[in-house]
């Protein structure tokens, strides 16, 4: 007590109070406790910032473009790659050695790739959610449209791709907020009409209000009329679609390139006339799809084989045969007995060579053609490979690749032109627009035209000009043969000894709803037969 | 906001006491009447206490005349002596085994064990400290009843999981929050184990309720060493040893590895083999032949050897006392190139100003070093690498696909290319003020900093895989990563005894912000290796992230003790917590806990039981709160992916895979707890019975959520969730003489969780749906599997055409068609739990003259665990011949009893993934350990007070049937380590 200035306790007690108020005060008398608890996103953008400006509306709709990258044509291997692989794979033109089975045990609702369904919702309702706001953002009315334009095509592209996977989908225009996110919703299947009137409306306003000319990487009208005319071919609306082929045709913007560039066709360079959309891609610029640049595709090294494994050693990775492969998948006996492989410049393009070269040096042969006994029955090590997605700047060691994809082509606008003519005509095998259209192609390729267009043909030159481009499955599909004509060709093997044609269920001509949507939504029927 | 100030404001009101304080002085000696220091003297009813110098003397003030003074003292029987008119008293203390008077520290105090009414459960830190580890979660393994130990990550310098009763949250947080000093710190390896006084897991809602605000999933409490009055001492602990690895799996040999390629290329050739040229490539027909098959195991894992070095001062004078802890501990991996290097220190100041202030601050200062290269991609490679191969190259290099064929990567290779260091640095800066203006009434000030940052160095050289792929380029990546968290307090205690009543009352104000950023620079194809990750400014592309986030939290306390002549006890509290990371409308949540309790034992009418020496009933029932979900998850955020147009990137904002929820809210856990405490012969044999019920609602859930919402999860507050269990502990002491002792103890655990309701969405029987989407089913534990049950492998001749897998081929895997519909649809789905059926400790310890011996077994009961190994591709499970894996009794039509599928070559046989499945319970040798202690005769001559050396064997047994290093981890974690190690303890 000696050392304390207050003997009194009472006198300490409020000296006590007085620090004690001093002491709780520091905090409380500058801030309020509700600013002090309020939140404040240090390294993102609140959302209003998208949906309530010109700027915002516009990194919205690069956003979708990033986004479809990575649903069209996503980055490594696993199940982004299996959803896109297998509508590559599984038609009459494909033979299958591993990773995925195509119509094989997996092919079930939890087995199959739910990605298709769950990102093509997710990204409907990111282009619902410009379309939905853009009208109220105070900007110019062709910006507006500009902007409106693109993520209509987009909505509608998806749209599109699962109706045609599916057949049974949801039909939602709404764009999801924290307020409507768990309005009462009972899940039915959408009338496909219903579905259709919402692609044709959306690429209706694409058509009119995109330009023919634009940025590369972008959707131009080319695109629109190409995607109004397929939609139209689906539903059988046979001059709807041939004037959307047509309008492509007969502006200048796109066109075939002559035959003596068919090279670049599949070239590293896909900004060309040919082109009528790519998905674009750079090394120095990505790393992952979340990036600009995007991430490294295995597109280019799952149809080719890996002759660096053939035992004789005489075979190392190198750029010519696509360096290091998986060998996944190939073209099968039937497409390859559809070409003529002297004359088709096709042939010596779109594929690999069938002979090879020596070209480890540590070989006495090098140089020299591969030794016919050095050729091994292994698929896997060697098999008649598919060059279009080859990429010479692709390292050697790697699957990695870094190369823009050609997702639409003027060739198919051509060969889909034509099937829209003929059926025009009443199927008349000699309407000129349809063989003009095809005889364009095969002109081309190198071969002589056509005189007559009937369907066995019209299907055998789309195969030689569009194998393993995305579009066979459905073309397939559409015509109603795609069962009978999987459970002709497509194959299955790893040798000759064990490949075979592998046989696909009716039902599977729809895809299987993700067993997890479907334990979601508890009332949306599975498709039949699953 | 204004309420608790008031409460401040009539605390200080009340404050009415005027006595006259007198002195007592005395010295205390025990038995064998050595003078004993430490011991506490406090003067029953109040925090008035002191502790006895170096020579056995005390000076205390006390109250009156009908003031007790409780004398307590570690492994002494506590004496209560009432002053009278005496001035002096010295007391003998006896010898004890007994923990019933230890003092417990609780939330903001200490009371003594029998006073405690609420679950608080006293880690015993000596046996904590027998655990040759460096991770201090794995030291607690097996040492409480209700706390489940599980392995983080085996790599030197990790963390293991702890879980207190249970997991409740489905989404949000289920780690405890660990609080050392009063100060919540970052995790429990902050803290050096050597500086550890005690530990307390803090387990009911009474006793967590005073830091409620992150304590839903239970509080460990931590209270580090400080210096003692008059007393100096020095301590030195080392020790050093080596470790290696046990392996609960073989991998096929190079010969069954090539049996397993040519079966499975047979079984894609119509059932024919195939001759070995088509098979195998040049590389592997060579081994084949020479017959020099790799042991990938082998060439990877080392005997490592890890140390531990402790020196402590701790000197107290009449006004300052210090304590400082050195520590430095290296341990180096079972994988080379791996190894983690802690340095410690800490010091503990107390420092008396005047009669009625006191001013303290405890400081630690951690730097640690970690190297490793990432040995999750290398152990898998050990296992799943071909046999058949070369590793080196004819000029000394690593071959980088030893036997020529791609999948069949060189493990050894990236582990010599590779590195990865990180740098931590962790200060935590504590001040308190400590103010007694009045008796009975303390008030103190708790300012406290933590500070934690690290850098990360990672490089992959040229040579390497990665910079294989890149065609012979470096590649790495320089992280910053930054952490401060600051917490004020003000703590207002009161205490009074008004004749046989005592009245004790807490309120706490506290606030604390944390705020972490991030900064990454990714370096992509440095076109060479001088320099290093340093060359990141030469990459052709340098890619930089950032991250950053802050939040806080806001709390107010009260709480009121109350009990009657040491009977009957009652304890109510309340609070209120604001949180940054919820709604804003929904910050705020209030949570009361009160608890009661009855010594029996005190009772007259329990005189008749003199074997009886404690028996307690207590009960307590409350809420905590649980805010550990992510900042920002009730705004919307939009994420960045931008694009190329005309090759130049323009910026692209899109909302994420999240939906935000702005109305989220505290999750709140309600929790019934009753318990017995009880004790015969004279406290020989002890232990406490404990049921709880825990209630957690308003659950923060990640839900997925349907395709066409556009998002793919979705945190919300849903549903509740029951854990409930029992908890037993007993201690017996058998033998206790001045040479030998004996002792044993068992402490037994077992949690059930249940889902109790979710959405509340019901069928037509109105049963209420279960979310199958997300694995959530009613009545179920929250954490399940749900998929086909395998039932054997097809056979040849079984009639498969027409039962309900039409497809299958013999050596395919035959799933239970579980509803007997004929059809495999996803009705024949079955739930299996996972969570341990119970698990528990059995310890024995034992001292006959200078030797001890101790032993504790762990087991845990009823887990179940899917390991990948046994079916998938990549983990080499499938069964294709291509990876190598765990060694299974696969079906061949030779071997029609195998258990696993015919290998095949082209594909993962269908269904091959509901195999994983495996028992994961386990009965553990945790630790054994045999010491000696120099006899005092001969060490005093070397002015030594104690030294003793001694052996300790970790994790010397394991059994179990789960196939990898560890029932806890997959075969490609890192292994758990089998350790010996041999050690000193010097006092002076």
């Amino acid at each position: 007590m000696k050392n304390s200035r207050y003997k009194n306790p009472i006198i300490r007690g409020a000296a006590f109070l007085k620090m004690l108020v001093v002491a709780t005060g520091i905090l409380l008398l500058n801030t309020s406790c509700e600013d002090f608890l309020s939140e404040e996103p240090v390294t993102e953008v609140s959302i209003d910032f998208i949906y309530s400006t010109p700027d915002g509306l516009e990194s919205g709709v690069n956003a979708l473009y990033n986004r479809m990258r990575s649903y069209n044509m996503p980055e490594g291997e696993g199940d982004p790659l299996r959803s896109v692989a297998f509508f590559y794979v599984a038609t009459d033109l494909g033979l299958n050695r591993t990773w995925h089975t195509p119509y094989g045990p997996n092919h079930t609702p939890q087995g199959h790739p739910a990605r298709k369904w769950t990102m093509g919702y997710q990204l409907i309702d990111r282009a619902n959610a410009i379309i939905s706001n853009a009208p109220g953002v105070e900007m110019l009315e062709s910006r507006r449209n500009q902007i409106l334009a693109q993520a209509k095509i987009i909505r509608a592209e998806i749209y599109f791709d699962l109706i045609r996977m599916y057949d049974n989908i949801l039909l939602d225009t709404t764009a999801t907020t924290p307020e409507n996110a768990f309005d009462e919703k009972v899940y039915t299947p959408a009338d496909p009409a219903g579905v259709f009137r919402l692609i044709d409306a959306d690429l209706s306003f694409a058509v009119q209000h995109l330009n023919w000319n634009v940025e590369y990487g972008r959707y131009g009208k080319g695109a629109a009329h190409h995607i109004a005319g397929k939609s139209a071919l689906w539903q059988n609306k046979w001059a709807e679609a041939a004037a959307h082929f047509d309008a492509v045709i007969e502006n200048g913007t796109h066109d075939l390139l002559p035959r003596e560039r068919i090279a670049e066709v599949f070239g590293q360079n896909a900004n060309h006339k040919e082109a009528l959309f790519v998905y674009v891609r750079d090394e120095l610029t990505g790393g992952n799809d979340n990036l600009s640049g995007g991430g490294p595709t295995w597109i280019s090294s799952m149809f080719n084989s890996r002759v660096y494994e053939l035992s004789s050693g005489e075979m190392i990775r190198s750029v010519e045969y696509g360096g290091e492969a998986l060998g996944w998948s190939f073209p099968n006996n039937y497409l390859r007995s559809l070409y003529d492989e002297e004359k088709d410049l096709r042939f010596t393009t779109y594929y690999y060579p069938l002979k090879l070269t020596v070209n480890n040096p540590a070989s006495p042969n090098f140089g020299q053609p591969l030794a016919a006994n050095r050729y091994e029955d292994d698929f896997r090590r060697y098999h008649w490979s598919l060059k279009k997605y080859h990429d010479t700047e692709k390292k050697v060691g790697t699957n990695n690749s870094f190369k823009d994809i050609v997702y639409y082509r003027y060739a198919e606008t051509l060969l889909l032109g034509a099937e829209a003519h003929w059926r025009l005509s009443n199927r008349n095998p000699a309407d000129s627009k349809a063989l003009t259209y095809i005889n364009q192609v095969r002109s081309r390729a190198g071969l002589q035209p056509f005189a007559a267009f009937d369907q066995e043909s019209y299907l055998e030159e789309s195969a030689r000009e569009l194998a393993f481009e995305n579009e066979r499955w459905f073309l397939l599909k559409r015509l109603g043969i795609l069962v009978e004509r999987v459970n002709k060709y497509y194959q299955m093997g790893s040798n000759s000894g064990n490949v075979a044609v592998y046989p696909m269920a009716p039902h599977m001509v729809r895809m299987p709803v993700p067993q997890s949507q479907i334990d979601l939504m508890r009332t949306f029927p599975q498709n039949e037969g699953y | 906001m204004k309420q608790p100030y008031i409460l401040l404001l009539l605390l200080l009101s009340g404050v009415a006491a005027f006595a006259q304080s007198r002195s007592i002085t005395g010295k205390i000696t025990d038995n064998t009447g050595e003078v004993l220091a430490g011991v506490s003297i406090m003067e029953k009813g109040t925090t008035n206490a002191v502790i006895s110098d170096a020579a056995g003397t005390f000076k205390i003030n006390v109250n009156s005349s009908q003031s007790v003074l409780v004398f307590s003292f570690v492994g002494m029987f506590p004496q209560e002596i009432t002053v009278g008119d005496k001035t002096r008293i010295d007391v003998e203390m006896q010898t004890s085994l007994s923990a019933l008077d230890e003092v417990v520290v609780v939330g903001y105090g200490v009371q003594k064990k029998s006073d405690v009414i609420s679950s608080v459960l006293s880690v015993n830190t000596e046996s904590v400290n027998k655990v040759p580890a460096n991770d201090l979660g794995e030291m607690l393994r097996g040492k409480a009843a209700g706390v489940y130990v599980t392995l983080g990550d085996a790599a030197p310098g990790s963390s293991s999981n702890i879980l207190i009763r249970g997991s409740r949250s489905l989404t949000a947080g289920n780690a405890p929050i660990v609080i050392a000093d009063g100060v919540p710190i970052g995790g429990i390896n902050d803290i050096n184990p050597n500086d550890v006084a005690s530990i307390e897991i803090l387990k009911d809602a009474a006793a967590q309720a005073i830091y409620g605000a992150r304590a839903s999933n239970g509080v460990i409490l931590i209270t580090t060493k400080r210096a003692k009055e008059g007393k100096t001492t020095i301590d030195y602990n080392s020790f050093y040893g080596m470790q290696t690895v046990r392996r609960n799996f073989d991998v096929y040999s190079g010969e069954e590895f090539a049996q397993l390629k040519r079966e499975a290329y047979r079984a894609d050739n119509n059932n024919q083999y195939l001759p070995d040229e088509s098979i195998f490539t040049a590389i592997e027909r060579e081994i084949l032949a020479s017959g020099q098959f790799i042991d990938w195991e082998k060439e990877l894992l080392r005997t490592a050897a890890t140390q531990n070095h402790n020196l402590s001062f701790s000197t107290g004078t009449g006004k300052t006392r210090i304590y400082t802890g050195l520590n430095y501990s290296k341990r180096e991996g079972v994988i080379p190139g791996t190894d983690f290097q802690r340095g410690t220190l800490r010091i503990n100041v107390d420092q008396t100003i005047n009669r009625w202030l006191k001013i303290g601050a405890n400081t630690s200062w951690q730097l640690s070093k970690n190297n490793n290269p990432g040995t999750g991609e290398t152990l898998l490679r050990s296992i799943t690498t071909s046999p058949l191969g070369k590793i080196y190259n004819d000029d000394g290099s690593y071959r980088i696909y030893p036997t020529g064929v791609q999948e069949s990567v060189n493990p050894l290779l990236d582990l010599a290319e590779v590195s990865n260091t990180r740098n931590d640095r962790n200060d935590i800066m504590n001040i308190f003020l400590d103010f007694t203006p009045l008796k009975g009434l303390s008030y103190r000030v708790n300012a406290s900093r933590r500070s934690w940052n690290r850098k990360t160095m990672s490089y992959s050289t040229a040579e390497s895989l990665q910079g294989f792929r890149r065609g012979g380029m470096g590649n790495g990546a320089m992280q910053f990563e930054d952490e401060t968290e600051w917490q004020l307090e003000n703590i207002l205690n009161y205490n009074t005894n008004v004749r046989k009543h005592h009245i004790g009352a807490t309120a706490v104000q506290s606030v604390s912000q944390k705020k972490y950023t991030n900064f990454r620079n990714g370096a992509t194809n440095i076109p060479n290796d001088l320099l290093g990750i340093w060359g990141l400014p030469t990459a052709e592309s340098n890619l930089p992230t950032v991250g950053a986030n802050n939040r806080a939290l806001v709390s107010f306390v009260a709480r009121a003790q109350y009990d009657y002549d040491g009977r009957y006890y009652l304890t109510a509290s309340a609070r209120a917590d604001g949180s940054t990371v919820f709604g804003a409308n929904n910050k705020w949540a209030y949570f009361p806990a009160a608890a009661l309790g009855w010594n029996l034992h005190q009772e007259d009418f329990m005189k008749d039981f003199p074997r009886l020496s404690n028996l307690k009933l207590r009960a307590s029932y409350g809420s905590v709160g649980n805010e550990a979900i992510g900042a920002y998850r009730s705004l919307s955020t939009a994420v960045q992916r931008d694009y190329l147009f005309n090759d130049v990137k323009r910026i692209g904002y899109v909302p994420g895979d999240y939906l935000p929820n702005p109305n989220l809210k505290w999750e709140t856990s309600t929790t019934l707890n009753t318990a017995l405490d009880f004790g015969f012969f004279k406290e020989r044999l002890t232990g406490t019975l404990e049921y709880y019920n825990t209630r957690t609602k308003d659950l923060l859930a990640e839900l997925s959520l349907q395709a066409d919402i556009g998002y793919t999860r979705m945190l919300r507050n849903i549903g509740e969730v029951e854990n409930k269990g029992l908890e037993l502990s007993m201690n017996g002491i058998w033998v206790e003489k001045r040479d030998w002792a004996l002792s044993t103890g068992i402490s037994l655990s077992r949690n059930r969780n249940r889902i109790v309701s979710l959405y509340g969405e019901t069928d037509e029987n109105g049963k209420e749906l279960d979310d199958v989407g997300n694995r959530w089913f009613i009545g179920y534990p929250k954490d399940v599997y749900y998929q086909f049950q395998p039932d054997g492998i097809w056979q040849i001749g079984e009639n498969i055409v027409n039962s309900h897998q039409p497809g299958a081929q013999p050596g395919d895997v035959k799933i239970k068609d579980v509803n007997g519909d004929g059809l495999l649809t996803d009705k024949d789905r079955v739930i299996v739990k996972r969570d341990p059926k119970w698990y528990g400790t059995f310890t024995l310890s034992t001292k006959y003259k200078g030797i001890d011996f101790s032993a504790d077994v762990v087991t845990v009961q009823g887990v179940i665990r899917n390991n990948a190994f046994l079916y998938d591709y990549s983990s080499g499970g499938s069964l294709r011949g291509i990876l190598n894996g765990v060694k299974v009794d696969y079906w061949t039509p030779e071997n029609p009893t195998g258990s696993w599928p015919r290998p095949q070559e082209s594909n993962d046989r269908t269904y091959i993934n509901t195999l994983g499945l495996q028992d994961a319970s386990y009965v553990r040798l945790h630790t054994l350990t045999l010491g000696y202690t120099l006899p005092k005769s001969l060490v005093s001559k070397l002015k030594i007070n104690n030294l003793r050396i001694y052996s300790t064997g970790h994790n010397l047994v394991t059994l179990t049937q789960f196939k990898s290093y560890s029932p806890e981890k997959n075969p490609n974690d890192y292994p758990e380590a089998v350790s010996v190690v041999g050690g000193i303890q010097i006092n002076f």
